[in-house]
């Protein structure tokens, strides 16, 4: 006997530590979730046509295909979830099976708390199951809760999706209560009456569990929150009662805030193959405007956007964007795409476009003069991108000055046009005279007798002797020369090559 | 009736009310010729040379510092020079007092009309204080429409074009014919809105102070 329980205590598992109820700090303000719950999203996100016909959705991963969804004939005939698939074609003839698409529901999901992040900013998405929204903080903007709900509703049937509502203040019990599809549950002293009386099958927790608490005779939720504490997360598990202590709101519960992906692609399919570009044009503003709802909601701004013509059999073609300053206004937009697309001809006929921007950017707000019509700074803007994207960047710059001798470097192209550094300038003394117009290379004059014939030098020599640190070195002597026609000349005289060289007119 | 009645009713030819705004040349002999008292700004000047380093640009310098160095608080506040046939030389642009951070180059593509769409861009957006614009052809009714465009933003416009132009015709304001003989520029005035042609020389145009001895 005792070697029996020694071996036991070799293998007993670790002690069992029971969770206990932490008293919650008092927090600013009670939270108030509103969860929707999409009974029969796997089926409405498939876009399927509305019909007599019987349709179910099923989920064939885990080991046999079983029912997920079913539309209302297929209701009708008695499918219902966790039917099997042999049993649901039994029960309907003509029953149209579709498999299931998790990425779709996530995607749609994913839309619907996109959209919803213009009720309240504490959105979480619970795939395959609904949205989660925080709304005591929305009530003062909205004015009362049904406001919320109404707008909703009315968003959810724009969409097409069967919904179940309910609002409560811990996420868990919203859940809980919307997949009973019972009533709102608005103060916590109510939560333990609302929730006792639900059956156990909203929480949704695994077969083997619900079978266990069946079997000790626990029907609804109220009666496992009767039991004792420390036997329940023995027998069934601490998970499960840290759940249940979430859901009546003696644990802090912390939700996944959804937040919208920096990357905003659309596509819009053409009614016919074209290479008109009004129609191209007419798809782009199209798209542009929920570009810009998306960047209005989200205070973002793009910086760089990219349009794709999709082809037939060819890859698609792109045309990229990139803009001097980022910007979230439509005009500049569609300025700068007007003009490209007015100028680019496509060698094969389009049959969709794809407006896509890779990085959204925080909106950096500027202050402008409350009176002027339209700020300064952004007219410039808007005319250095314009000129850049039909020149090429290169083609637009300012002027700056730097610290050298070597005249053909004491320039230099500033690209920065809105914010613009000084590289340093030497102050050039008086009689260093330089000509205002440079040649970008020196042009070698003829020989000495035409040069004395045509040209007559007035001032120098100024020598400059510079760059023997890099490979650029020069040894000149400059002079400054008249021409019969008028012209004034800044020739110089190389010291290695003893050649005479004309390097800028004073104009 | 009285003189004050006769002063109103009675046109006076020269002096006309010019309302136009000018920039100051910076030359008193250019300035006491033109009506205004300095370039015309809202309407096209067209600046005709042979050849590049006659002092064109010379000729600008003081209206071009004029137009730099004004109040920063102040919208428009650069030029654009659109096309220039070499480096615009920044030490050289400083030495005669300009801000060159006020200057921007814009190089258009090959090709006439794209330097055309350049300059009414930049005329019609409204922001900048003036242009300049190297243009080798451009007719008649390309340059009313510029000079439309300048006169609805107040821009101060002007345009280099070759001497072989000068003979046709053009609906700029002020057309003026530049050349050089030694030291002295010889301005030939060959239209100008509100006054008359004429020769204009102005003494030392643009060239370097400096010992005129020459160099064996």
């Amino acid at each position: 006997m005792p070697r029996r329980s020694q071996s036991l205590e070799l293998f007993a598992p670790p002690p069992l530590v029971t969770p206990s109820v932490e008293p919650l700090a008092a927090r600013s303000r009670p939270q108030l979730w509103l969860a929707v719950c999409l009974p029969s999203l796997a089926l409405e996100c498939l876009s399927i046509p509305r019909g007599p016909r019987p349709a179910v959705v099923v989920d064939s991963q885990q080991g046999q295909p079983f029912v997920v969804a079913a539309n209302r004939a297929a209701a009708d005939a008695g499918i219902a979830f966790g039917c099997k698939l042999g049993t649901a074609t039994a029960l309907a003839a003509s029953l149209q099976v579709f498999e299931r698409a998790p990425r779709l529901e996530l995607a749609s999901l994913e839309s619907l708390a996109r959209w919803a992040l213009g009720l309240t900013s504490l959105v979480n998405v619970e795939p395959a199951e609904g949205v989660l929204l925080e709304v005591a903080g929305s009530l003062k903007l909205f004015g009362t809760l049904e406001a919320i709900k109404a707008k909703l509703c009315h968003e959810l049937a724009r969409r097409g999706l069967g919904f179940c509502m309910c609002v409560a203040p811990t996420p868990t019990a919203a859940v809980w209560l919307a997949r009973a599809a019972s009533a709102d549950a608005l103060r916590r002293h109510e939560l333990a009456g609302r929730l006792g009386a639900l059956p156990l099958g909203v929480t949704r927790w695994p077969p083997e569990v619900q079978e266990l608490l069946k079997c000790l005779g626990m029907r609804t939720i109220g009666d496992c929150a009767r039991l004792p504490r420390d036997g329940f997360a023995r027998r069934v598990g601490s998970a499960y009662l840290l759940e249940l202590d979430r859901a009546f709101g003696r644990r802090v519960e912390l939700r996944a805030e959804y937040r919208a992906p920096s990357a905003w692609s659309a596509r819009v399919e053409l009614f016919d193959e074209s290479v008109d570009s009004a129609l191209f044009m007419e798809a782009v503003e199209q798209l542009l405007d929920e570009l810009i709802a998306e960047l209005r909601k989200q205070q973002a701004q793009i910086d760089r956007l990219e349009i794709a013509f999709e082809h037939l059999h060819r890859p698609p073609t792109i045309e990229s964007f990139v803009l001097l300053e980022p910007t979230h206004e439509r005009e500049r937009l569609l300025h700068l795409i007007g003009d490209r697309l007015q100028r680019s001809v496509l060698p094969v006929p389009a049959v969709a476009l794809r407006v896509r921007s890779d990085a959204l950017l925080p909106l950096a707000l500027r202050e402008s003069d409350l009176f002027e019509a339209k700020p300064h700074d952004e007219l410039v803007r808007v005319l250095f991108e314009r000129l850049r994207e039909r020149f090429g960047t290169e083609a637009v710059y300012g002027l700056s000055a730097v610290a050298e001798h070597r005249p053909e470097r004491a320039w230099a192209k500033s690209f920065e046009l809105t914010a613009r550094q000084m590289r340093g300038e030497r102050q050039l003394s008086q009689n260093q005279a330089r000509p205002l117009w440079l040649l970008t290379e020196p042009i070698a004059l003829p020989s000495i007798a035409a040069r004395r014939a045509a040209l007559r030098l007035c001032s120098g020599p100024e020598r400059i002797e510079s760059g023997w640190w890099d490979e650029h070195d020069v040894g000149r002597d400059y002079y400054t020369a008249k021409n019969a026609l008028g012209q004034s000349l800044w020739v110089f005289r190389d010291h290695r090559t003893r050649g005479w060289f004309l390097h800028g007119f004073f104009g | 009736m009285e003189w004050d009645d006769w002063q109103t009713r009675v046109w006076r030819g020269k002096a006309a009310a010019i309302s136009r705004a000018v920039v100051p040349t910076g030359f008193h002999e250019l300035d006491r010729y033109l009506p205004g008292g300095g370039w015309p700004v809202g309407v096209i000047t067209e600046i005709f040379v042979d050849d590049y380093g006659v002092g064109e640009l010379a000729l600008l310098m003081p209206a071009l510092k004029a137009l730099t160095t004004t109040d920063p608080a102040k919208p428009r506040k650069w030029i654009a020079w659109i096309a220039p046939p070499f480096v615009p030389y920044a030490p050289a642009l400083q030495q005669h007092g300009i801000d060159i951070e006020r200057l921007l180059m814009i190089h258009p593509t090959a090709g006439h009309k794209s330097r055309l769409w350049a300059i009414e861009q930049v005329v019609r957006s409204g922001s900048s204080a003036g242009v300049l614009a190297w243009v080798p052809a451009a007719d008649e009714v390309i340059l009313r429409r510029l000079q439309l465009a300048a006169e609805d933003q107040g821009c101060w416009t002007l345009l280099f074009r070759p001497a072989s132009a000068r003979r046709q015709r053009s609906p700029a304001a002020l057309r003026i014919y530049l050349t050089r003989a030694e030291a002295v520029g010889r301005v030939e005035i060959i239209k100008c809105r509100g006054g008359r042609p004429g020769v204009v020389e102005i003494a030392s145009l643009g060239l370097p102070s400096g010992d005129s001895s020459a160099v064996a």
